[in-house]
C-alpha cells in the first residue's frame, strides 16, 4: 500500500469521529448536538482523505502549494532524524515520569541539567548553571515567592519526605 | 464619539496601566515577545501564548493582559530581524519582507532596512490604536442589538479562518478543526450533566485544558525542530551595518506608503479569516503597483518593499484585536489564543467585555499603545544585542522551551494527567506536521467550540428555533454568509498571489540560509 502512514493517520481520525458519533447517539439533544455537528462531517471528510491517500490523489494533483504551518523538512537523513526524534522524546517521557516520582522542581532541574551536559554537550559549569537557574526559577518563584507549592513526588512521599523541595 | 462612561473608563484605564505591577508585566511581555520574534525559526507567537497563558491566568486581569498583549504587540517588530539578517521568514507577517529586506542586508544596508521597518511599524501601530479607539463607540452603538443568536453567527464566521489556515489542504484543515471541536466537548456537559467521552476518568470531568494541548502541539515540535536540525549553530548572518538614521528618515519620507499599508493591514486584521499571512503580501503587492518605479526596483532591495509589509504587519496585529475584543470573533489565530486567556479569566470577549469590563477594554488599548511605542523604540535602540538573539543555538533554546512547557503543562492543574496530555499533544503535533495537517485549525476548533456551544444552547433554549427568524439574524445571516464566501474567495486569491510571490522569492538571488526559507510558514 502506498502512503501507509498518511492513510493510517486519516483512518485514525475516521475511527475517532465514528466512535464519537456512536457514543453520542443516545445523549440528550443539547449534549449530542455538538459531537454530531463535528463528528458526522469529520467522519465524511476523513473518508474522503483516506480515499485520496489510497489512490494517490494528492501526489497526482501535486497538492503542495502554500503551507500554513511549518512544513516537514525531509531534506535530512531519515535515520538521523528518527534517531534524534526518539532520543528527544525519550528524554521528555523520562522527565515526565521523574516529575511524577520526585516532584517538578527537583526533577525538571536535574533533567535539564543532564540534557545540557549529555545531549547538548555543553560544559559541566553550563549544565549546573541551567539546573540551578531552573530550580531557582521554579522553586523560588512559585513556591517561595507566590506560595504556590508543587505536588510532592510519589517516591518522595513513600520515603516520608513529601515536602522536600516541593 | 466617546461618551462620558467611556471617557471615564479610558482615563482610569490609563492610570491602571501605569501601575507598577501592570507596567512591569508589560515590560516582561515586551522582552518575551521580542525574544520570541527574533529567536531562530521554530518559535512563534502561538508558542509564546501557550507558554504564558497558564501563568497569566493566575494573575489579576490587568497584569495578565499587559503581559500577553505586551508580548503579542511587539512580535511584529522583531519579525524583521530574520528576513533582513538571514534571508529567512520570521513570524507570519514577515514573509514579504525578505524580497527587499534580504537584498538590502546583503548590500550592507541591514541597519537601514531594519530602521525603516521599525519606524514604519511604530507609526502604523500607533495609527491602529487610534482606529481601535474610534471603533469602540461605533461598535458599541450596535451591541445592544446583538444577542446570543447573533453571537453564535459571528463566532461561526470566525470559524471561516479554517479555510485560510488550511492553505492548500482544506480537507485536512477541516478534519483537524472538527477534531478540535470534538476534543473541546470532552467532560461534563454543563447544561444537562451528561458525561461526554470521559471513559470514567475523573480527570476529564472539567474537560481537557486547552493550554496544555497547545503547549504540546506547538512547544514540543518547536523544541524538537531545534534539536533535530541543530538550529542556531551554522546559520550565516549578514553584517549589521548601514545607517539606522537613514532608515528612520526613509519611513517618514514614505509616510503615504506607511498609511496606505497600515490601512490594508487594519482591514485584513479586522476581517476574521484573512490572517497575517495575507496582509504583508497584499500591502507589498499594492505598493509594487502604486509606487513610482517599483516594478523595476522591488525585489532588488528597495526600502519601500520593506516599509509596506512591515507597516501592514504591525497594523494587522492591532486590527485583529478589534473584532476579537468588541465582537468576540478572533481576528487571527494569536487573537484566538488571547480570547482563550480572557475566557479562562472569566471574561467573555464581545458585548460582555463592553458592558461589564469597559475599563479592561481600554487597558488593552493602552497596553497596545505602550507596547507599540516601547517595542519599536527598543528595537531601534538595542538593535545590536537583539540581532544577537537570532544567533542563539538550540542548546540554549531547547531546555528553555521544554522547561517552560513542563511548568506550564503541570502548573495548570498540578495533575499528572496533564503531563500525559502534554506529551500526547506533542506527538500528535509531530505526526500532523509529518503528514501535512495544519495545526492552527485544531486550536481554532478547540477555542471556539466553547463559545459556539454556549451561544447555540442559549439561543435554542431561549427562542427555540425561532431565533433563526429574528430580524437581526435575517440581516446578519446573508451578511455573514457573504463574508464567509468572500473570505474563502479572497483567501484563495491571496494564496495564489502569495504563491507567485514565493516563486519570485525563490528566483531571487540565493539569500543566506535560503534552504530553511521555505519551511517556516505563517501561524498568526
Amino acid at each position: 500500500m502506498k502512503n501507509k502512514g498518511p492513510t493510517f493517520f486519516a483512518l485514525f481520525f475516521a475511527v475517532v469521529f465514528l466512535a464519537a458519533v456512536w457514543m453520542a447517539r443516545n445523549w440528550y439533544f443539547t449534549a449530542k448536538l455538538f459531537p454530531l455537528f463535528a463528528g458526522i462531517p469529520g467522519f465524511l471528510l476523513a473518508g474522503v482523505q483516506i480515499w485520496r491517500e489510497l489512490t494517490g490523489w494528492e501526489l497526482r494533483h501535486n497538492v503542495s502549494g502554500v503551507q500554513m504551518d511549518e512544513a516537514y523538512d525531509d531534506s535530512m537523513d531519515a535515520a538521523l532524524r528518527r534517531r534524534r526524534t526518539i532520543r528527544f522524546f525519550s528524554w521528555l517521557v523520562v522527565t515526565a515520569v521523574a516529575i511524577w516520582a520526585f516532584g517538578l522542581p527537583l526533577a525538571l532541574s536535574v533533567s535539564l541539567a543532564l540534557w545540557v551536559r549529555l545531549e547538548a554537550e555543553q560544559s559541566w559549569l553550563m549544565s549546573l548553571c541551567f539546573g540551578a537557574g531552573t530550580f531557582l526559577a521554579v522553586w523560588g518563584f512559585f513556591t517561595k515567592l507566590f506560595g504556590l507549592g508543587w505536588p510532592p513526588g510519589e517516591i518522595l512521599r513513600l520515603l516520608g519526605l513529601p515536602h522536600l523541595l516541593s | 464619539m466617546l461618551d462620558a462612561a467611556m471617557l471615564d473608563a479610558a482615563v482610569s484605564a490609563w492610570f491602571v496601566v501605569l501601575q507598577p505591577a501592570v507596567f512591569g508585566a508589560l515590560f516582561i511581555g515586551i522582552i518575551i515577545g521580542t525574544f520570541i520574534a527574533i529567536a531562530p525559526q521554530g518559535l512563534g507567537t502561538p508558542l509564546a501564548y501557550s507558554l504564558l497563558i497558564p501563568v497569566a491566568v493566575t494573575l489579576p486581569p490587568p497584569v495578565a493582559i499587559a503581559l500577553l498583549l505586551g508580548m503579542d504587540g511587539v512580535t511584529s517588530f522583531g519579525d524583521s530581524f530574520l528576513p533582513v539578517l538571514f534571508g529567512i521568514p520570521g513570524g507570519a507577517g514577515s514573509q514579504a519582507i525578505i524580497l527587499d529586506g534580504a537584498p538590502m542586508g546583503r548590500r550592507g544596508e541591514a541597519r537601514r532596512a531594519l530602521g525603516a521597518g521599525f519606524t514604519a511599524s511604530i507609526l502604523s501601530a500607533l495609527l491602529s490604536v487610534f482606529v481601535w479607539i474610534l471603533a469602540v463607540p461605533l461598535i458599541g452603538s450596535i451591541l445592544p442589538l446583538i444577542g446570543s443568536p447573533e453571537l453564535f453567527l459571528l463566532v461561526l464566521w470566525g470559524m471561516s479562518m479554517v479555510s485560510v489556515m488550511s492553505g492548500s489542504r482544506p480537507i485536512k484543515g477541516l478534519i483537524v478543526a472538527a477534531f478540535g471541536l470534538l476534543i473541546a466537548v470532552v467532560g461534563m456537559e454543563p447544561f444537562t450533566g451528561v458525561e461526554r467521552f470521559m471513559f470514567g476518568q475523573l480527570y476529564l470531568l472539567d474537560g481537557i485544558d486547552i493550554p496544555v494541548i497547545t503547549l504540546g502541539l506547538f512547544g514540543i515540535p518547536a523544541a524538537l525542530n531545534l534539536v533535530v536540525r541543530r538550529i542556531g549553530k551554522e546559520q550565516p548572518a549578514v553584517k549589521l551595518v548601514g545607517s539606522l538614521w537613514e532608515g528612520i528618515k526613509d519611513a517618514f519620507r514614505h509616510l503615504r506608503l506607511v498609511i496606505q499599508s497600515s490601512l490594508i493591514g487594519l482591514l485584513v486584521g479586522f476581517t476574521p479569516g484573512l490572517g497575517a499571512f495575507i496582509g504583508d503580501w497584499l500591502a507589498y503587492g499594492f505598493a509594487a503597483q502604486t509606487c513610482k518605479g517599483a516594478r523595476e526596483t522591488f525585489g532588488t532591495g528597495d526600502v519601500r518593499g520593506v516599509i509596506a509589509p512591515d507597516a501592514a504587519n504591525s497594523a494587522l496585529d492591532c486590527g485583529a484585536l478589534i473584532p476579537t475584543t468588541l465582537l468576540g470573533v478572533p481576528g487571527s489565530l494569536t487573537k484566538a489564543f488571547f480570547m482563550l486567556a480572557l475566557i479562562m479569566m472569566g471574561i467573555t470577549p464581545g458585548p460582555d467585555l463592553f458592558t461589564k469590563h469597559l475599563e479592561l477594554l481600554f487597558v488593552m488599548i493602552w497596553v497596545m499603545f505602550w507596547a507599540s511605542l516601547f517595542g519599536g523604540l527598543s528595537c531601534l535602540i538595542f538593535i545590536k544585542p537583539f540581532a544577537k538573539i537570532a544567533e542563539l543555538p538550540y542548546t540554549i533554546l531547547t531546555p528553555m522551551i521544554v522547561g517552560f512547557g513542563f511548568v506550564g503543562a503541570f502548573g495548570t492543574n498540578r495533575h499528572e494527567g496533564d503531563l500525559f496530555v502534554f506529551l500526547l499533544s506533542g506527538l500528535l503535533g509531530l505526526v500532523m506536521m509529518r503528514y501535512g495537517y495544519p495545526r492552527a485549525p485544531l486550536v481554532l476548533g478547540l477555542i471556539l467550540a466553547t463559545l459556539l456551544e454556549k451561544y447555540l444552547y442559549i439561543s435554542t433554549q431561549r427562542y427555540g428555533f425561532a431565533w433563526l427568524g429574528r430580524p437581526q439574524i435575517m440581516i446578519l445571516l446573508p451578511l455573514v454568509s457573504g463574508l464567509f464566501i468572500y473570505t474563502l474567495w479572497k483567501g484563495k486569491q491571496s494564496m495564489k498571489h502569495a504563491q507567485e510571490m514565493a516563486l519570485r522569492e525563490e528566483h531571487a538571488a540565493d539569500p543566506p540560509g535560503s534552504q530553511q526559507g521555505s519551511s517556516e510558514r505563517g501561524l498568526k
